[in-house]
């Protein structure tokens, strides 16, 4: 089974960047929980971050042959993005979405999600043990459907 | 100027400092989860409230919580387990389906209680449509969000919540 784990922009600042909304890990420390704990169920973790939304939407596009499912968290995208919208309608696996903090309960500009309503699910506000917290999920959720 | 550690840690949000919180590793913590208005017979995915319990406590047993698990038809149960009954838990789960949104004094309640909260849903709330409820505010940065995973959905808020308290 193979996961692409996607990060959209600024994600590459975790850790330094409002550390007491985000935590004090690095993306580094995330990805590598997310593949041990992969490592462990036999879930092959792809972990990237960009800050271009083509990349993204590129990105997803190549998933759409190659993985079982897609966890996203793409940041401020998010709340902007209708081409990231598409890219995920177009992608046949499972596919989630994935905030550190509760987009729901900051800034009013974060409360639309162009990403929601094209996920199969959304898992948000749990810190940044919400990425392995789902890898461990995916071979359960994966065999559901 | 400097700050009290204390002052500062009650500043912070919660998935941050663990450190500073408290952690009792010699007693079980307990979990609150709670379900709204029709969860007694749940519409989305293929699952019922039954499983949903076996699953629940299955899994605290393995994690060393203990679980109260409730269903209420009657909104204003609902609320008053918020406002009263949650304040002797650790942590809370809830899936108010539909039976919140307008009690604003259940939510004050917990955002003062300041622990753990995780609002979970069976299916995809944002897929229907229909312009969803804003999601519960609980305590500054503590409110978990999760929807679209059916009974996983519990399962992922319990092991959260176990790796909150427990680190």
């Amino acid at each position: 089974m193979k996961a692409l784990i996607l990060n959209g922009p600024n994600l590459n600042l975790l850790g330094t960047r409002e550390p007491d909304i985000y935590g004090t890990k690095t993306l580094d420390d995330v990805a590598r929980e997310c593949q041990a704990k992969g490592t462990d169920i036999g879930v092959d973790v792809d972990f990237r971050q960009s800050n271009f939304e083509g990349q993204l939407v590129e990105w997803i596009q190549e998933a759409a042959d190659t993985t079982d499912a897609i966890v996203i968290n793409a940041a401020a995208y998010t709340h902007t993005s209708v081409a990231i919208h598409d890219a995920l309608k177009s992608y046949p696996g499972f596919k989630v979405e994935l905030h550190i903090s509760n987009p729901h309960l900051r800034e009013s500009f974060r409360h639309v999600s162009f990403v929601s309503p094209v996920v199969d699910a959304v898992v948000a506000g749990l810190g940044t043990d919400g990425y392995a917290h789902v890898v461990e999920m995916l071979p359960e959720l994966l065999e559901k459907t | 100027m400097t700050l009290d550690p204390g002052v500062l840690s009650n500043l912070s949000n919660g998935f941050l400092p663990r450190e500073n919180r408290k952690v009792n590793l010699t007693m079980d913590q307990a979990l609150l989860i709670l379900n709204g208005p029709g969860l007694a017979e749940p519409s989305g995915g293929d699952v019922t409230l039954e499983q949903i319990q076996r699953e629940s406590e299955t899994l605290c047993e393995e994690l060393g919580m203990n679980l109260d698990f409730r269903q209420t038809d009657d909104p204003n149960e609902l609320s008053r387990w918020i406002t009263e009954d949650s304040r002797r838990f650790d942590a809370l789960i809830i899936n108010p389906a539909d039976g919140y949104g307008s009690d604003d004094e259940a939510l004050k309640a917990m955002r003062d209680l300041g622990r753990p909260m995780i609002e979970v849903h069976l299916t995809n709330v944002f897929q229907s449509g229909t312009e969803h409820a804003k999601p519960m505010q609980g305590p500054n940065g503590e409110t978990g969000f999760i929807c679209g995973l059916g009974l996983h959905g519990y399962l992922l808020g319990i092991k959260a919540v176990a790796k909150r308290l427990q680190g």
